[in-house]
């Protein structure tokens, strides 16, 4: 069975360098042997995700001009298709509207983006999840791990189709060789000009069954109308998904615990021999 | 007249048959290696064209002075024996066959003499090199050098057996009448006397000689039959791979095709397909591999051979035969292409299954950072490109303009500028090129790394990248000598840019300080009064067979007081930091640089000098890692030294 992951990429500026702006035109320029822009970690981690995934075809989309090279970079890592979303006008809300609009057509069953996941679920009443790690799909269900506070993390699942964000704290973003880069340079590059109205904030998908994103055993909020419940289901949570499981340890609360968990972290990544 | 009978006493049938058999195994031989040869030519063609000529003398030079094996003393004199002997042998039995079968009488008096007397010391020095070889496969499998292959003592024995019936069938033809000039036989004479004695003499020793050469003729037949499936191959191969050109160690051959996909037999040159069959086994290269020597999961033998076990079952993934932790030990020190006796470049085969490896994702991710930092930021230290020049605090450091023509280049290497101690290196080179009053220029955030490390990894497209923008600096420049003291930058454009572009003269800086000290510009007095020792980088060393140099210059600074530790020149030991090990940590049972570290604690000495920054880095690391109470000394580079030489003049 084919899974449709639409995955979102982008160029972004690097945050490691120092970037000045120019006076005269407002645009960001980096120090003289510096490379302003690179291709976003999280949107290759994101790429890399998906092709994991068992059956999975993959399509790349910036949303916006100016990301070829995350493009190519998704393609070179074995994205099946490479799209380019040019909205009219370049507003989140905007974007948002525009990109639910291209993918309701396309029969999408997961997709993986920035903060666009959680405008496009509300849209199109699918699961949204945030702080993801270790994807996995079997019989129309999503299941992964979310990243919660001080390094916990617990077990999610949510019905397909699903607008995921992936966990930004270790972010793995798998290195493309550029042998592989220079060889889909001559791969076409779709452009799609989507033209959408700004929806009506009503309109928004229903965000049911939204749910504190660290607490365990909380209750699910009620179908809320209030601003903060609809906060809360974008920032993670939302239709259709649900807590399976928290790893069992306890947080550390005192500081011999906090040492032991400490030891424990570093046997776990054979740090120890080293010390 | 001195002379016999060519096959006497072998009936024609039996003969025949004889015939027939040696037709059929030698044309199993060809039929096996013309289905290996199909496997091999999967792989690249060899960029360097084969010279016959050329080759033969090569090969010629080498078999006569086995210059590489006698690095081994024992398995050198063994090694001689038995080619010399095999050889002897072979030239004996080839003569006897066309004498008999071009009905040629040219055996005959003084020249028989001769023949018999050099076929009967070839048969000794065979079987002398049999029993060396015997004896040292039962005691030195003790301590694992050699395999324990049922195959090899199995080829051994049988050789001895051929040996050993020869001399027999000789003493039964002998010990039929005695002609008093078979004593130009010297060992076939004894055995006959011995014959004679135990009541085979006369007319009893007609039919035992029939007998014992049906048993001769049955153990050569088995001796052909078995050269394709063991190592007796190496007779054919490992010739080949010797005629072929060695290249320099050290020096990477570019794929025939980029590498986009997991690794296969496409990706290697033919000749290192070929080679992977020509392995002898012998393990020298793993006796000097640093990274085995640590403890770490890499003996380059293991990595040679599972090749070679893909070559026999390709339907087994290389990467089942070839384990990654393998891969990511090796340090590229080429101390195991040098020490092969049969001319293997297993570095160059670790790159390639390297490069299949990164073209899949599947690699440590330390490889992966340096590699996005490479590609992203032009060094592998993920340092900000424009921070190159944060090393020149207070000195005055001139950067090449725009298009400014520049006669000397300082290239400072990544290392140069961003490793702590690599600094204090590239501080030193510009405080001597200011008090020579030399005209240099620096590219300051121009610089890119060559992309050394990056090729090494196995990211063979960065490497190239950087490498074309590296050679139009230097075009635009109009750049007439290039100055380093990274010896690894100075490998990649001495040795491997100038595959892709012309490139400008390229010096060390030791090379450039000896010249200088030579020509007189630079005047020091011998200054370090302490024992001292030098450690020769792998690739300024061993790969560019530059060890004078350096020397030359300690040696003006330190007198008569430098030592050399046991491993030094080409048979160096590596400081653990080549090949990408600088950011890679496959755990061993210890680190390569303590071992190094441990190499100049016997010396002595209490500086040891070096003309790599990695070196400088991994040599400060193996000194900290030595017990308590030892590591009194220092490291330092020879730019360092000699600045302490000039400020205390």
């Amino acid at each position: 069975m084919t899974l449709r992951v639409f995955v979102q990429v982008w160029c972004e500026i690097d945050p490691t360098l120092n970037v000045r702006i120019q006076r005269e035109s407002g645009s960001p320029i980096a120090e003289p042997g510096d490379r302003l822009w690179r291709v976003s970690p999280l949107g290759s981690a994101a790429v890399g995700a998906a092709l994991s995934l068992p059956g999975a075809t993959v399509t790349a989309f910036a949303p916006g001009p100016g990301h070829a090279e995350a493009l190519r970079h998704a393609q070179a890592a074995g994205a099946a298709s490479a799209v380019e979303l040019l909205a009219e006008r370049e507003d989140a809300e905007v974007s948002a509207a525009a990109l639910a609009e291209w993918l309701r057509p396309r029969g999408c069953d997961l997709l993986i983006a920035d903060r666009l996941a959680g405008r496009v679920a509300a849209r199109l009443g699918w699961a949204h999840l945030a702080g993801l790690d270790n994807l996995s799909v079997a019989a129309g269900m999503l299941r992964a791990e979310r990243f919660l506070g001080r390094g916990e993390r617990e077990v999610v699942t949510a019905r397909l189709p699903a607008a995921v964000r992936l966990q930004q704290e270790s972010i793995r973003a798998p290195y493309v060789a550029r042998a592989r880069v220079q060889a889909v340079a001559g791969h076409p590059i779709e452009r799609h000009i989507v033209a959408s109205e700004e929806t009506p904030r009503s309109a928004a998908g229903p965000l049911q069954a939204a749910r504190a994103r660290t607490r365990l055993g909380k209750m699910p909020a009620p179908a809320s109308t209030s601003a903060s419940a609809r906060l809360q289901a974008l920032m993670g949570g939302g239709n259709n998904a649900r807590i399976v499981a928290k790893p069992a340890a306890p947080a550390a609360a005192t500081p011999e615990q906090m040492a032991e968990e400490f030891v424990r972290y570093l046997a776990h990544h054979q740090l120890l021999p080293s010390l | 007249m001195p002379q016999r009978e060519i096959l006497w006493n072998v009936p024609p049938v039996v003969l025949y048959l004889v015939y027939l058999l040696s037709a059929l195994s030698v044309a199993w031989i060809v039929w096996w290696f013309v289905r290996r040869a199909r496997l091999w030519r999967l792989g690249g063609p060899a960029p360097d064209q084969v010279s016959w000529r050329a080759g033969l003398a090569r090969l010629a030079v080498y078999l006569a002075m086995h210059r590489t094996i006698r690095r081994d003393r024992y398995a050198g004199w063994m090694h001689l024996f038995l080619f010399w002997g095999f050889v002897t042998l072979l030239i004996a039995t080839t003569l006897v066959g066309i004498q008999h079968d071009f009905h040629l009488n040219f055996l005959t008096g003084t020249t028989y003499l001769v023949f018999s007397l050099g076929a009967d010391l070839g048969g000794v020095a065979l079987g002398t090199g049999l029993g060396m070889a015997l004896w040292r496969r039962r005691s030195a499998a003790a301590h694992g050098r050699l395999l324990p292959m049922a195959s090899t003592t199995v080829i051994l024995w049988l050789l001895l057996a051929i040996t050993v019936s020869g001399f027999l069938v000789e003493g039964a033809r002998i010990a039929r009448d005695f002609p008093p000039f078979e004593r130009w036989s010297p060992i076939g004479y004894a055995t006959a006397l011995g014959v004679d004695a135990v009541g085979l003499g006369g007319s009893t020793a007609v039919p035992v000689h029939l007998g014992l050469w049906i048993l001769h003729a049955a153990l050569v037949i088995g001796f052909f039959v078995l050269i394709p499936v063991t190592l007796l191959k190496h007779i054919l191969l490992g010739a080949y791979s010797v005629a072929c050109p060695a290249g320099r160690p050290g020096l990477l051959h570019e794929p025939a095709q980029a590498v986009t996909t997991g690794v296969d037999l496409r990706q290697f040159r033919r000749l290192d397909l070929l080679q992977a069959d020509a392995c002898l086994t012998c393990g020298l290269c793993t006796q000097v591999c640093p990274a085995e020597a640590a403890g770490k999961p890499l003996s380059p033998r293991a990595v040679v051979l599972g090749l070679r076990a893909h070559l026999d079952h390709p339907e087994t993934a290389l990467t089942r035969q070839v384990a990654n932790d393998a891969l990511w030990s090796c340090t590229a020190c080429n101390a195991c292409d040098l020490a092969c006796p049969v001319n293997i470049h297993i570095v160059e085969k670790i790159v390639t299954l390297r490069r299949g490896r990164v073209a899949v994702g599947e690699f440590p991710d330390s490889a992966a950072e340096a590699l996005e930092a490479t590609a992203q930021k032009f060094n592998p230290f993920g340092a900000a490109n424009s921070s190159r020049l944060e090393w020149a605090g207070g000195l005055a450091v001139p950067v090449a303009r725009d298009g400014e023509a520049v006669d000397l280049l300082y290239w400072v290497g990544c290392a140069g500028a961003f490793d702590p101690a690599g600094r204090e290196v590239t501080r030193a080179m510009v405080k001597i090129l200011t008090h020579l009053r030399i005209s240099y220029r620096v590219l300051g955030c121009a610089e890119r790394c060559t992309g050394d490390p990056a090729r090494r990894l196995g990211e063979e497209g960065l490497w190239k990248e950087l490498a074309q923008d590296n050679q139009q600096t230097f075009a635009a420049h109009h750049v007439q000598t290039i100055l380093t003291q990274c010896p690894h930058c100075f490998h990649a454009f001495k040795n491997e840019y100038p595959v892709v572009g012309p490139m400008p003269r390229v010096l060390h800086h030791s090379q450039w300080l000896r010249e200088r000290l030579a020509d007189g510009t630079l005047q020091v007095r011998a200054q370090v009064a302490e024992k001292l020792t030098f450690h020769d980088p792998c690739y300024l060393g061993r790969a560019n067979d530059e060890m004078e140099a350096p020397r030359a210059v300690l040696d003006r600074l330190s007198g008569t007081a430098r030592v050399e530790m046991a491993q030094h020149g080409r048979q160096s030991f590596c400081c653990g930091g080549g090949g990408g090990q600088i950011w890679l940590d496959v755990r061993g049972r210890t680190r390569v640089e303590t071992i190094r570290a441990t190499h100049v604690e016997q010396t002595g000495a209490r500086t040891v000098a070096t003309g790599c920054p990695f070196c400088r880095v991994m040599l400060e690391a193996g000194r900290a890692g030595l017990d308590a109470g030892q590591g009194n000394w220092r490291v330092r580079d020879i730019a360092e030294l000699v600045v302490e030489a000039l400020e205390s003049q």
